[in-house]
């Protein structure tokens, strides 16, 4: 939080009130929370399709070594962690833009 | 001898004048139809610019005297040119549907009008009964315009033949999204006169769109916010396994997205063959319940309003 005891600026001054009233609206904190349960919601399926592609892969090359061939036989997997991400990004973008007017909505109606 | 117009009818006409007139809704209205016809300039230009290379095509063959193949535009059907179609009514038409339907209560509350229409000798029904007509009359009109733009369209394509059961899928089609998009406004309608805050009253139809087109095809088939808009993407099979087959299955039911999507895409003839939904409702099944149980809360909400209550809180 901005400090408004030193050098109280009438912008500080609006931004702290403004940012003491947002922690305060349980508004806000239930939006925040629906922007963070549909990220991990995201984050979740996007796990479980990864992980079901790594069985996948383990499975066809436990196949292979039981018969007797090397694991060159099939393609070297490509697992991009990483990608996990796309889904909550995504999220964030549209989701947290519509929440963000809302926001800026109710704070022009406070006044 | 002058017959009086009903209670009824007199508030829809009154709230539909009303409604109209704000910039908030013309400004959506305008985007929805502005968004319908790119997607129609597209898909007829994309048909017209093959169409043409075909003819060039079929015009140096014949030159030389080899056999011509058929118009690749005739191997698809032409109701597939409208595919973004459903995109813009699930994006831009639902959310104009929340904020007509909220508008058509929250004017009414914010202009101290709802204790003038109680003095008055009029019925709660009647008064709910000419919010849901303005609001059927201004969802119909968004989804006319936006048939008519896609009629126009078919025709002007010269290589395009549409047969009578197309015309009839592309009306159902407009049938359907009126529906999907009537669905949003109910909602919209009955949380604008529940909610005590004008925002709050705003916020959960929002929420709730939000969560159905955005957050349920992630959770029944780990489509991502832009894929899950993509009429053609949001039909890719799930990931094979038990979560997601049990997801589909019951999260599918009462996801109207996913429902629209597949009866949508059933209406357009872009659902690939054998393709079917996973849940255990059909599709339109699910989008009728869903309209009865929104008209159900609507009727109540707005019957069940203080006719005394002011303006919002914040």
């Amino acid at each position: 939080m901005f400090n408004t005891t030193f050098h109280p600026t009438p912008v500080r001054t609006i931004a702290a009130k403004d940012i003491r009233d947002a922690l305060r609206d349980r508004f806000i904190l239930i939006v925040t929370l629906f922007l963070g349960i549909a990220a991990l919601a995201a984050l979740v399926t996007g796990a479980i399709a990864l992980r079901t592609d790594v069985a996948t892969y383990e499975a066809a090359k436990a196949s292979l070594l039981a018969l007797g061939k090397t694991a060159d036989s099939i393609a070297a997997p490509e697992f991009y962690p990483l990608r996990l991400l796309r889904g909550a990004i995504e999220q964030t973008e549209i989701i947290g833009a519509a929440i963000a007017i809302l926001i800026g909505y109710r704070w022009r109606r406070a006044e | 001898m002058v017959t009086l117009p009903s209670p009824a009818r007199l508030i829809a006409g009154q709230s539909t004048r009303f409604v109209l007139r704000e910039r908030t809704v013309a400004l959506l209205a305008v985007m929805f139809v502005v968004l319908v016809l790119i997607s129609a300039w597209l898909g007829w230009q994309a048909t017209s610019t093959v169409n043409r290379i075909y003819l060039d095509a079929a015009a140096f063959l014949t030159s030389v005297g080899k056999a011509v193949p058929t118009n690749p535009v005739l191997d698809i059907s032409p109701l597939s040119l409208m595919r973004n179609m459903s995109v813009y009514v699930s994006l831009i038409g639902a959310l104009a549907a929340i904020v007509i339907g909220n508008r058509l209560v929250t004017l009414d509350r914010k202009a101290g009008v709802l204790p003038l229409i109680g003095i008055r000798p009029l019925t709660a029904q009647a008064y709910a009964k000419g919010k849901i007509v303005a609001l059927a009359l201004l969802i119909l009109g968004l989804a006319g315009l936006a048939g008519l733009v896609s009629v126009a369209t078919l025709l002007v394509l010269p290589a395009i033949l549409v047969s009578a059961g197309q015309w009839l899928q592309l009306f159902g089609f407009f049938g359907l999204s009126a529906i999907y998009m009537l669905l949003f406004g109910l909602f919209g309608l009955a949380a604008g006169a529940i909610a005590r805050s004008e925002s709050v009253g705003l916020l959960v139809p929002v929420t709730v769109w939000l969560t159905l087109t955005f957050i349920a095809p992630q959770l029944t088939a780990n489509l991502n916010p832009t894929a899950a808009i993509n009429p053609v993407a949001a039909l890719a099979p799930p990931p094979d396994t038990a979560f997601f087959h049990a997801m589909g299955q019951f999260l599918g039911s009462v996801s109207l997205a996913d429902a629209y999507k597949f009866s949508a895409a059933r209406m357009l003839d872009l659902l690939p063959a054998g393709v079917t939904s996973p849940a255990l409702i059909p599709p339109f099944a699910v989008l009728l319940l869903a309209a009865a149980a929104t008209l159900t809360l609507t009727w109540r909400a707005l019957t069940s309003m203080r006719m005394a209550q002011g303006d919002y809180n914040v």
